[in-house]
Parts: C-alpha cells; sequence; structure tokens
C-alpha cells in the first residue's frame, strides 16, 4: 500500500510529558514503548526487568552492581526516563553513555545527577560544563562549552544527515546567572584536544559541543539551557530484497512513492576483492518531486547480505553536478544469494525540543 | 661530530686564515690526541676551503695522516648532501631608513634567496627599519610590528615566504637559526563531567622553517618529528609539567603543511595566582634526508620481478599491470639483512615517511607524468632488527610507460632545535 509523504518540517511540542506523545500523526511514537510502574520497596533489580520487559529493550547491567530497594511511581514514561529514575532512587547505579564503550550499560557507580530532558526514544543530557579561559592570539576566547550527548533507542533509525551525526543541535536559550543570554554561540578554532563539534558513535549516540559567552568566575550555575534537536524520523519501513543480486542488475523494486533499481553488484575493476553494489532510488513516476525527505536519507543503515548484517554504513554517490543523486554505494566481501535493504516509505522532518534547568557550573580557573 | 656539523650549519662559521689552514694541517699530525682532535673538529667546522688541504694530505701523507684526511673529506662529502636539505640561516643586514615594504623583496634579495611575497594592498606602505645580522624571520616579524597590518601566516608555500594582511598575532616568538616558533593559543580549562572536577591546560606551539630546510615531514614521521618542552613553570617557581614522559611531548597537528607544523602540548593548570610562564623551554626534533636517490625501472612491464638498491633497501617491483584507465604498481621495499646495524640505525624512521611529496613517477611516451600516493604497513622480523614493508598504489598513466622513477631517502639525519620562551602572560 502507497503510504502518501506526509509530515513536513513538522514541529514537535511538549514532549515532557509522555500523555501527549502518543497523539497520531506523533513519527516518534513507533520507536518507543512507555512504562508504567507503581511499587513500593521492591528490588531494584526487579523493577528493572519489568522496565526493560515493558519498553522492550535491554541495557547491559554491570554485575557489580548491588541492588537496593526502592519505591517508584511511573505513569507511561518513557523508557530513559524510567531507567534514570530507578537508578536515581538505586543510588548506586548510572547509564554510562561513555562514547567508547561498544555497548549501551548501565554501570555500579554512585548516582550523579545529571541535567537532563526527554522525548519518546530520545534523552538528551548535558554530560559536561566546561569554563574556558583561552588567549588565542591575538585575541581572547574566554567561554563556556556546553556539551550536550543524545542517546536513542534501538528502533529509532538514525539518520545521519549532518554527517557524522544524525540532525543538529540549536541552542534558543542559554541564561547566565545575572539574567543575561549566554547566546550568540561563539565561533572557535578546533582546540585539537576533543572534536570541536561533538562526536557521533552514529548508531547508538551523539554529543554536540556549543561553545557560548563566558558565564562569569562568581556564577555557580546556568539558569536555562534549552533548545531543540532537528532531525530526520523515519516510519513505514518496508524490506526490500534482491536475489541472486549478481545477476539481477537492472532489477526493479517499487517501495512507497520510490522506486529502487539494482544498479550492480559485482567486483569493481583493481579491487576484486572487494563487491561494489550500487542501489539507485529515485521517486516513482508521478509522486511528489522533489521529496522534503530525501531518498538516500530513507535507506536504513542496515544492510543485510545473507541474513546478516554486513554494513551499516554506505556512500552516497554524486551525481554530474556534484549534488547527491539517489545512488548508494557499499561495499561486500562476496556476491550474496540474498541482498535485503530496509527503506523508511515515509519520513518527517521533525524539532524536538529540551530542557535544562540550573546546570552546575564546575569550579573557576582563576 | 653531528652536533658540531650542525653548529657549522646553524652559525656562520668564523672566517678562514691561510695560516690556520696550515696549523691545523700540522696538527693532524701531532700525537697529542686532544689537539689532533681539536684540529679535526675545526677543519669540519672550516668545511669546503679546507678540501684542498685534505686532498692534499690523502695523496701525501703517512698512512695514519692520510686516513684521519679521508675520513675528515667524508664528513664533508657528508655535510654538502646534507647542505640540500638544511640550508644555512638567512639573516638580514640593512642600514637604519625608510623603506616602501613593495621595494622589501629586491632590496633583500640576496640576503632571503626565496620569494618574499608581499600582499600588493600594502606595497606602498613605507616603515622605518633596520637590521644587523637579524635572523630572517625576526626581520620580518619586525616589518609586520612595524607595518601595523600584516601578519606571518601559519600556512606557508614550500617555496617562499609569505606575508599576509591581518593583525600581528602578538603571541610569544622565538628565533633559532631557520626556525620560528611561536605560542598560537594557551587554554585553561575547568570542567567535571559526571561530577568529577578536573582542570587542565594546554598550548599550542608552532614553527616555521626557512624554504631551504626541508625536513621528512608527513603522516609516517611519529614520534621523530615534534615538540619536547622540558622545563615549563609558572611565576611562582612552581613546574607545570605533567609527571608522565609522553604528556611533556606535543601531539603533532596539521602534517599537510609545507613550511611549518603545529604541536599541543598538555601541562598542569596552574594556580590561581599565577599569572604568567616564567619559562617554556624544549626542543623540536626533525629528521632530514641525508642523501635522496632516484630509483629507476625501465621499461616497468617488462622487468617484474627485477630489485633495485637504495643504501641499505631493496627494492623490488612484484606486479605491473595494465588496467583500463592505468597501471596499477606493487611494489616491496625491505632493508637488506647484510648490514643489520646499519638496518637498525636506519629503520628509525618508518619507510612510509622516506617518500618524498613526489613520491613516484611514470614517464610515458606521451609525455604525460603522473603521481600516487603510497600505502604502507611495516612489520618486524622477531628479531626486531629486519623490517619490512609492501607500498602499492595505482597509477593513471596514458600512454606506454617507459620508466617508473622513485625518489627514496635512503639515509637520514637528526636535528634538534632548541626553543625557549619567557614571560607569557596567562588567559
Amino acid at each position: 500500500m502507497l503510504v502518501p509523504l506526509t509530515v513536513l518540517s513538522l514541529a514537535l511540542l511538549g514532549f515532557q510529558e509522555p500523555k501527549e506523545r502518543s497523539e497520531p500523526g506523533d513519527p516518534l511514537r513507533p520507536s518507543w514503548k512507555p512504562v508504567t510502574l507503581h511499587v513500593k520497596a521492591a528490588s531494584s533489580k526487579v523493577v528493572l526487568e519489568d522496565i526493560f520487559r515493558q519498553a522492550e529493550v535491554r541495557l547491559t547491567v554491570d554485575e557489580e552492581w548491588e541492588p537496593k530497594t526502592v519505591t517508584l511511581d511511573l505513569d507511561a514514561v518513557p523508557f530513559w526516563k524510567a531507567v534514570d529514575d530507578l537508578c536515581r532512587a538505586d543510588g548506586g547505579l548510572r547509564f554510562s553513555g561513555s562514547p567508547y564503550e561498544d555497548e549501551k550499560k548501565l554501570v555500579a557507580q554512585p548516582w550523579a545527577e545529571l541535567p537532563l530532558s526527554y522525548a519518546g526514544p530520545l534523552r538528551f543530557s548535558v554530560r559536561d560544563l566546561s569554563r574556558v579561559l583561552e588567549m588565542n592570539y591575538p585575541g581572547r576566547k574566554d567561554r563556556t562549552d556546553v556539551e550536550i550527548h543524545l542517546e536513542w533507542l534501538p528502533a529509532f533509525h538514525s539518520v545521519l544527515n549532518e554527517w557524522p551525526k544524525p540532525g543538529v543541535v540549536e541552542l534558543r536559550t542559554v541564561r547566565g546567572a545575572d539574567g543575561r543570554s549566554l547566546l550568540p554561540e561563539m565561533k572557535v578554532d578546533r582546540d585539537f584536544s576533543r572534536q570541536p563539534n561533538g562526536m557521533s558513535l552514529r548508531d547508538r549516540s551523539a554529543a554536540w559541543i556549543l561553545h557560548v559567552q563566558s558565564a562569569g568566575s562568581g556564577s555557580k550555575s546556568i539558569p536555562e539551557i534549552s533548545g531543540v534537536w532537528r532531525g530526520i524520523v523515519l516510519s513505514d519501513l518496508e524490506a526490500v530484497t534482491f536475489e541472486n543480486p549478481g545477476d539481477a542488475s537492472g532489477a526493479t523494486r517499487t517501495v512507497g512513492p520510490f522506486r529502487m533499481v539494482l544498479d550492480r553488484c559485482a567486483a569493481k575493476e583493481g579491487r576484486s576483492a572487494s563487491i561494489e553494489v550500487i542501489v539507485k532510488i529515485s521517486p516513482a513516476e508521478g509522486a511528489a518531486s522533489p521529496p522534503a525527505v530525501p531518498a538516500h536519507y530513507r535507506l536504513l543503515q542496515s544492510i543485510e547480505a545473507d541474513g546478516e548484517s554486513k554494513l551499516p554504513y554506505f556512500n552516497v554517490l554524486k551525481g554530474d553536478s556534484g549534488a547527491p543523486d539517489g545512488r548508494i554505494q557499499f561495499w561486500l566481501d562476496k556476491v550474496p544469494r540474498e541482498l535485503r535493504l530496509e527503506f523508511a516509505r515515509t519520513a518527517a522532518v521533525v524539532e524536538i525540543p529540551f530542557s535544562f534547568k540550573d546546570v552546575r557550573l564546575p569550579g573557576a580557573i582563576r | 661530530v653531528r652536533r658540531l656539523l650542525l653548529l657549522a650549519v646553524l652559525f656562520q662559521a668564523r672566517p678562514v686564515q691561510e695560516e690556520e689552514l696550515h696549523r691545523l694541517k700540522e696538527q693532524l699530525g701531532t700525537e697529542d690526541a686532544a689537539v689532533r682532535q681539536r684540529a679535526e673538529r675545526r677543519l669540519l667546522e672550516i668545511g669546503e676551503p679546507a678540501r684542498p688541504i685534505l686532498e692534499d694530505l690523502v695523496r701525501n701523507g703517512d698512512v695514519e695522516v692520510s686516513e684521519r684526511a679521508r675520513q675528515i673529506l667524508a664528513g664533508l662529502d657528508r655535510e654538502a648532501s646534507r647542505g640540500q636539505f638544511l640550508g644555512r640561516p638567512w639573516t638580514v643586514t640593512l642600514e637604519d631608513r625608510e623603506v616602501a615594504l613593495g621595494d622589501l623583496p629586491s632590496l633583500l634579495k640576496d640576503q632571503i634567496p626565496a620569494p618574499l611575497k608581499i600582499p600588493e594592498t600594502v606595497a606602498a606602505s613605507r616603515i622605518r627599519i633596520g637590521a644587523r645580522s637579524m635572523e630572517a624571520w625576526r626581520f620580518l616579524d619586525q616589518v609586520c610590528g612595524l607595518q601595523g597590518n600584516l601578519t606571518i601566516p601559519l600556512a606557508q608555500p614550500p617555496d617562499a615566504l609569505v606575508l599576509k594582511e591581518g593583525s600581528p598575532a602578538g603571541s610569544p616568538v622565538s628565533y633559532s637559526g631557520q626556525y620560528r616558533f611561536s605560542i598560537d593559543r594557551i587554554t585553561l580549562e575547568s570542567r567535571h563531567p559526571y561530577d568529577t572536577p578536573r582542570t587542565s591546560a594546554s598550548m599550542l606551539l608552532g614553527v616555521l622553517w626557512q624554504p631551504n630546510v626541508h625536513p621528512l615531514n608527513n603522516f609516517w614521521m611519529g614520534r621523530h618529528f615534534g615538540f619536547t618542552v622540558s622545563e615549563l613553570e609558572g611565576d611562582d617557581g612552581v613546574s607545570l609539567l605533567n609527571p608522565e614522559k609522553e604528556e611533556r611531548d606535543a601531539m603533532m597537528l596539521e602534517v599537510s603543511r609545507a613550511c611549518g607544523r603545529r604541536g599541543r602540548v598538555v601541562f598542569r593548570c596552574p594556580a590561581p595566582q599565577v599569572r604568567k610562564l616564567q619559562l617554556v623551554r624544549g626542543r623540536l626534533r626533525l629528521v632530514l634526508p641525508a642523501k635522496k636517490e632516484m630509483i629507476e625501472f625501465k621499461g616497468p612491464s617488462l622487468v617484474e620481478g627485477r630489485k633495485a638498491q637504495a643504501g641499505p633497501y631493496t627494492i623490488e617491483l612484484r606486479t605491473w599491470k595494465p588496467g583500463p584507465k592505468g597501471v596499477q604498481a606493487t611494489l616491496g621495499f625491505w632493508i637488506s639483512p647484510r648490514d643489520s646495524e646499519n638496518a637498525v640505525r636506519q629503520s628509525r624512521v618508518e619507510l612510509g615517511a622516506r617518500f618524498q611529496n613526489e613520491t613516484i613517477i611514470a614517464t610515458a611516451r606521451s609525455g604525460k607524468q603522473s603521481s600516487f600516493s603510497v600505502y604502507s604497513s611495516s612489520h618486524r622480523s622477531a628479531g626486531g632488527d629486519l623490517e619490512t614493508e609492501e607500498d602499492t598504489g595505482t597509477f593513471d598513466v596514458e600512454g606506454e610507460v617507459e620508466s617508473l622513477r622513485i625518489p627514496f631517502v635512503s639515509d637520514v639525519f637528526d636535528v634538534d632545535v632548541p626553543f625557549e620562551f619567557r614571560d607569557v602572560e596567562l588567559p
């Protein structure tokens, strides 16, 4: 069934309250399941298992964790909020959020209160706030660096449209302790110690480092940091299969308002060890053109060859004009018997607000 | 001897008198070892003017004196070869006067023998300046300071000295022969990720060198190219160096720069009352080619498997396959185990660093040339003293290829350049 392209440039507001997130037309809704709990003096381990079961998401839990008893009342909250509330109540567990670990993990460490904000499958946090004094000859670049992390659930399919990160984070309000705004953001050179604009784990999490005006050495906190994450949300997934792709050049599949053509699945001259696959995706005849979310952003980064996820990332080839022309290229070790791709028939550009209150500053340098 | 040779290059040698040469010639034959060694060092320092006397000694001296002269001549040959890659420091002497900036390139062409590029827009600007044996970089900094809207950019071309419009950085600078060091940035930071307070400090050190200095400078240099800070003190006299040795070494950045690099040094955040770094002292390590050889395979399609020798390296053209758009070649490089001591010395610098920018040239009958990048991997044998490496690349050459030419650095030498900054203001 063809589903028309609908939600474009949709601003989704009020995401702090989970009940409002269940509205029809909410593009995030299919990617998370709410958690409801009312427990009194229960084992936090049992409660955590219940959260995993309800949300159908599981995190690795540190074996050294010693569960406590907790009392919790949660009504249809997102998974991340349920986990954070449980960890806070337990006191000896927290989400690691380390960009250097291979898996999402709860570690047996004392709970540390982070500024947090939730929206369906998304968890925003201010992982770090830095006071920076900098002599950058010939001028000064004193500032406050705000590191905002975004975690998402596996059912949320990230689109790395601001490569290598999904979407952009835009600060709308940063209010200093004295009431003055710490915006506009500052432009800084590479600092060579951290990625200057943050980092991305592509399929798990992303972080943005935003440089705002100096908070002043006398300030203890920033009363308000708020803004939006603007990204692409995919839904209505459809699997597209090419059998014996080595002999199927030109095979065509229709997915929603798009047509997918297997252009090539063969060794490339001079690179005999690798199989080059090129898939061309273009709007089907009669479809609205151009789509607000281009075709190449709709192909999920989870390509399966003979039932095995072979390569999570692919290249978008550019046409003669230099613009992406919808041809997607990736490489396999061998020609598979079956190639399976997932494609989102519906895609929306969304703006998700986040807000943090009283974000504590580190100690002054001098 | 090596350090002395470098000193001879870094600083202008004392004038040489005929009578001094004759005295040194006599001293080479003396039985007093200390006198003899001083004479050897001085003859090396004198360099080319001493060559006729040394050649005469090789022909006519007794066996011992002849051998000593032969060794000094070998040192001079080595130095002459190195001179191609490490040119002398340029200095400027200019009578105090008012000059138009546009006239500086012609006024200084004998003293700075590389194009000096000054923006047209400030060519008519006049400054009053004078200099006596002043380092070229220091002179150019003074020109920028006096003009007020000129600066020395860190991105310099490989064959010229360039000034551009802009506020002079005013950053701390240190001059050392052919090199200009600067502190481009100092950052103090206070953070508390996950409630874990931490403070840190760092500086970006920059270096520019004259276009007549040609260090090995690419991705493969690793620890052979970099800053090491040995002393770093706040104005309270307390050392701010991190105790871990590796953090005194700068992480080197910007490998693609032609005549300059930058490095980031991390140090301990100074106490709040510290306002200045009273001392920043260190050195820059460089490796320069001592010998560059051109390896040539003629008619490469006919000579698969042929080997060539460059210093201790054996180079084999393993495959040569014409393709629809070009030619794919596989080259193997390894050190000959027959000279293992030399091999160990030579292998300090990765093979990949020994290729110059014009890495490989294939000449076609059509007259067109092309170059390609080298992809390296190196291995050591269990004994640790044998290095093998295979480099591959794809040519894009039209026409039939007649020859394959590979410029390859078969011998290298080290240079340590000191730098020092005092009273650097902290942010």
